[in-house]
């Protein structure tokens, strides 16, 4: 027994100076010439800059701008970044929250960023049933369709201000090609919601949403004129009207401009 | 009448001394001077215990594959080869030894042979002479081997003649005319590339000896009246035009036979005849002035299609490919390549490319391609890479070596970023379109790719980009190696590579543009792309400019003196960094020089016949703090190792 024990002691210690040998290398560690980024705010990537004749920092996708609103909205401090591309992110759609290599917040993940954020007193609201989620809904059809479709599906807007927008910093003919896509894509998202899309019954649709939006409003700074504070719906509904509205006007296809100029108090 | 044929050997025999004769044998009544692309492979049935492999390997090889048997061998032995083979040696004497007597105890077996099989090829070598001839000839034998029996004749018209009568056709004495190896035996079953290294070597060996016997008989007046081409069926005329081109110009014996035996080659090597047969004959145009000759060119055309799979291993990756290839598509050469490969690294591949020899050359191709292909760089930079393009390329080996011209497109799209990628990595994710000029030099003489023991290795890249697109940079790089054999199986080899990627827009550079550097088969005791600006120790950026250098001392290990196995010691080392536009450019290449990562070690290197394999002990110097070491053991599997 006395011998075993012997030569596993034995064999450790060999072990032991091997790795002990080991340890001294690399001889000698110089600096990298490299420097780590420096992060000390959440970055926001999002498509950029924002439309002509409107605040330059604000995005020019609604999307984008809905959650850059609410981010500011909670006061979180964060950093906005122009990257206009959309690959950047894992569902390949912008904006995408980055706060570290491995924390990153697409847009459904970003309540969850707020949440975590704030102080853990707040948390007691988020049981109760939320009125504002049947808005957001209304929103989020009703509103994109008509939003989309004045986009991508008048030709007017779609030559002269959406391609511009989306695909004019990609070189040719790539602009054309992921475009060509990126339209495809949007027609078929509008598809799922809408089987057959016809100009006058989208935009009446969201003449109807923005009636019931102005409605709940009222007078009240805020959604839900109790609270002091806004909230997501706000966010949603300055998102969807400040896009619309920042968008150049071409010549013909400006129904949806105009449905928004009626109602005064949103 | 029979024709007196001066057989296949005539190309690659000793033509130093066979060049008057051959001449005086035309002279003094040869018809033809019978040349062939292939060269016929004998071997020995005593030397291998697997003939039907090695008759298979030979054909392989594109030679024919011949069977020689010795007088105490009984001949039975090649009963079960001979539909295989194309010619039957019997041996009359015990090789080895000159000046022995033909044994007639051979001669039974000749007639058994040829009882068996009527229209094999039976030659018979050793002592023959015009008073055995008629012994072997009506035993069955149809070639002899002509040695001192022509050679020392004193009227060797006579002598020629006599042969003819006897419908028998003449082979040179490979004693007289040492000739390739005999004996190939096992040798050849063991190495794979020992039958087409051998075909080689006895091509370049014929080229050289042809060169003599030119020079010997370059003052006689021959010209070439007309050539006939039989068996082609889809090449076009014009290719055969463009190629036998400079021999119709020639006008001296020794213009006539370099010409004609360079375009055979010449469309040998465009690969689309299974064989080529050439023949100068005296012509028998009335009208054709003396000394004109007419080239008969017999040949079999390729399969159009096949299909060729395969794996490749290297840089921490596998891969397997299959491609499917279409010979001759137009007529003119043109080959259309359509390869996919699926592998752990390159995620796949697809390229369509469509090739074409200019004016019949094959050092001259031009070839346009199109490709996709997804990369897959997740291990060491968290992200994938799909690249799709299209390529139109000049390639073209000069006296200096080999050039390839190339201007093309590539639509370059990162994407796929890994959820916990770095910074860094994540903002360079996106398209890009590089449209560039590309010119790439390689000069190559070393014995080996995998592990060369002699020669040195050269390779220059530069590239334009800014022909289009949104990437505007110019770019070189410059790779190379030499080795020295130090005797008793030692050698030496040191390498030395640079790269330049500069930006003329100002803008930072792409990641796909951009070097890397690290790895066993880069810079060893360091992982994959593990030196240079790397971001939180994990995503591996890459860098604009580098420096790398290696020297590596190959040791024989007892016992294994056979086997391409060795000891290996080492030293390696680079940096590779990042430009900063802002620094003038000798600046920035001084910056290399500040942190260098250098590692050493030893290892075994083993080199099989299809990759190189190599295990080091590591020892990592000096590194950064950035930099991925790879301290202890590492393994390498690959083609191409600095």
């Amino acid at each position: 027994m006395a011998s075993e024990v012997d030569i596993t002691e034995h064999r450790n210690h060999i072990q032991e100076s091997f790795l002990r040998f080991l340890s001294h290398f690399p001889l000698r560690i110089s600096k990298s010439l490299y420097k780590n980024p420096d992060i000390d705010d959440p970055i926001l990537y999002i498509w950029g800059p924002g439309w002509e004749g409107s605040q330059q920092k604000a995005s020019f996708d609604q999307e984008c701008l809905q959650w850059q609103t609410f981010l500011l909205f909670n006061k979180i401090d964060f950093k906005v970044k122009n990257v206009n591309e959309p690959l950047i992110s894992p569902s390949g759609k912008l904006p995408l929250l980055y706060t570290s290599p491995g924390d990153i917040f697409t847009s459904d993940k970003i309540p969850e960023f707020i949440k975590n954020k704030q102080r853990p007193e707040d948390d007691t609201e988020a049981s109760t049933p939320d009125p504002e989620t049947p808005f957001i809904c209304l929103a989020d059809t009703k509103l994109r369709n008509a939003l989309l479709f004045y986009l991508w599906c008048e030709p007017a807007n779609y030559e002269k201000v959406t391609f511009h927008k989306y695909g004019g910093h990609y070189p040719k003919p790539l602009d054309t090609i992921l475009m060509y896509k990126a339209r495809k894509a949007v027609i078929g998202d509008l598809l799922t919601r809408k089987p057959i899309l016809n100009a006058n019954e989208i935009y009446e649709e969201a003449d109807e949403a923005l009636k019931a939006f102005s409605v709940e409003l009222e007078d009240s700074k805020y959604f839900f004129g109790s609270r002091s504070s806004p909230k997501l719906i706000d966010a949603v509904v300055f998102s969807y009207i400040y896009t619309i509205l920042s968008i150049p006007v071409t010549s013909s296809d400006k129904e949806l401009h105009e449905l928004v100029h009626k109602y005064k108090n949103l | 009448m029979p024709i007196a044929k001066i057989a296949p050997s005539v190309l690659s025999s000793d033509f130093a001394q066979l060049a008057s004769e051959c001449h005086r044998m035309i002279k003094e009544g040869a018809d033809w001077l019978h040349m062939a692309g292939a060269s016929m492979y004998t071997f020995h049935i005593e030397a291998t215990d697997k003939p039907l492999e090695l008759i298979d390997k030979i054909h392989k090889a594109g030679m024919k594959a011949g069977v020689a048997v010795k007088p105490n061998t009984p001949i039975d032995k090649v009963y079960d080869l001979a539909d295989k083979i194309d010619m039957c040696l019997v041996m009359t004497v015990e090789p080895g030894f000159g000046g022995q007597k033909f044994m007639t105890d051979c001669v039974p077996k000749v007639k058994a042979l040829r009882e068996q099989f009527p229209n094999l090829d039976i030659e018979v070598d050793g002592g023959i002479s015009l008073e055995n001839i008629d012994q072997a000839a009506e035993a069955g034998a149809n070639v002899i081997v002509a040695g001192t029996s022509i050679f020392k004749a004193n009227d060797p018209k006579d002598t020629i003649t006599k042969f003819r009568e006897k419908e028998i056709t003449m082979d040179f004495d490979e004693d007289l005319f040492p000739l390739r190896p005999q004996k190939v035996g096992e040798e050849i079953l063991n190495q794979d590339l020992k039958a087409q290294e051998a075909l080689r070597r006895e091509r370049e060996e014929a080229e050289r000896k042809l060169e003599v016997w030119v020079s010997a008989a370059k003052n006689e007046k021959y010209y070439i009246n007309s050539f006939r081409i039989e068996g082609a069926k889809k090449t076009r005329p014009w290719l055969f035009e463009a190629v036998l081109n400079r021999a119709l110009k020639a006008k001296t014996l020794g213009d006539v036979i370099q010409s004609t035996s360079q375009a055979t080659s010449n469309l040998s090597r465009l690969d689309i005849f299974k064989e080529i047969d050439v023949l100068l004959d005296t012509s028998d145009d009335p009208l054709a002035s003396p000394g004109a000759l007419d080239v008969t060119i017999a040949l079999e055309e390729k399969n159009r299609f096949w299909v060729k799979t395969g794996t490749e291993i290297g840089n921490e990756a596998g891969s397997a490919n299959i491609s499917l290839n279409i010979r001759n598509v137009f007529g003119g050469a043109e080959t259309l390549e359509t390869y996919m490969s699926a592998g752990t690294q390159v995620s796949h591949v697809f390229e369509f490319c469509l090739a074409k020899p200019i004016n019949g050359n094959p050092d001259s191709k031009i070839d346009l391609s199109a490709f996709s292909l997804t990369r897959n760089n997740q291990p060491y930079s968290s992200h994938d890479e799909i690249l799709r393009g299209a390529a139109l390329r000049w390639k073209v080996y000069s006296r200096l070596g080999f050039h390839e011209f190339m201007v093309g497109s590539t639509w370059r799209q990162i994407c796929n970023i890994a959820d916990n990628a770095t910074l860094s990595i994540r903002e360079s994710a996106g398209h890009s379109l590089k449209s560039s000029f590309t010119h790439v030099f390689i000069r190559d003489n070393r014995d080996d790719i995998m592990l060369p023991s002699r020669g040195y290795y050269l390779k220059l890249s530069q590239e334009y980009a800014g022909l289009g697109g949104d990437i505007d940079f110019i770019k070189h790089e410059l790779e190379s190696q030499i080795n020295y054999n130090l005797g008793k199986g030692f050698i030496f080899s040191a390498s030395l590579r640079n790269g330049l990627l500069y930006p003329l827009d100002g803008k930072p550079s792409k990641i796909s543009d951009r070097f890397f550097l690290g790895g066993v088969q880069s810079i060893r005791g360091f992982r994959l792309n593990g030196i240079g600006p790397i971001e939180d120790k994990k995503d591996s950026l890459g860098g604009d400019i580098y420096l790398a250098g290696g020297a590596s001392l190959f040791t024989p290990l007892p016992r294994v003196r056979r086997l391409q196995l060795k000891g290996h010691l080492f030293i390696n080392g680079g940096n590779l960094v990042q430009l900063h536009q802002r620094l003038p450019l000798y600046d920035n290449i001084r910056r290399l020089g500040t942190a260098p990562s250098v590692a050493t070690g030893f290892g075994i290197v083993y080199r099989s016949s299809l990759l190189r394999f190599e295990l080091n002990f590591c020892l990592p110097l000096i590194a950064t703090t950035t930099d991925k070491v790879k301290k202890g053991f590492q393994l390498g599997l690959g083609f191409n190792f600095w």
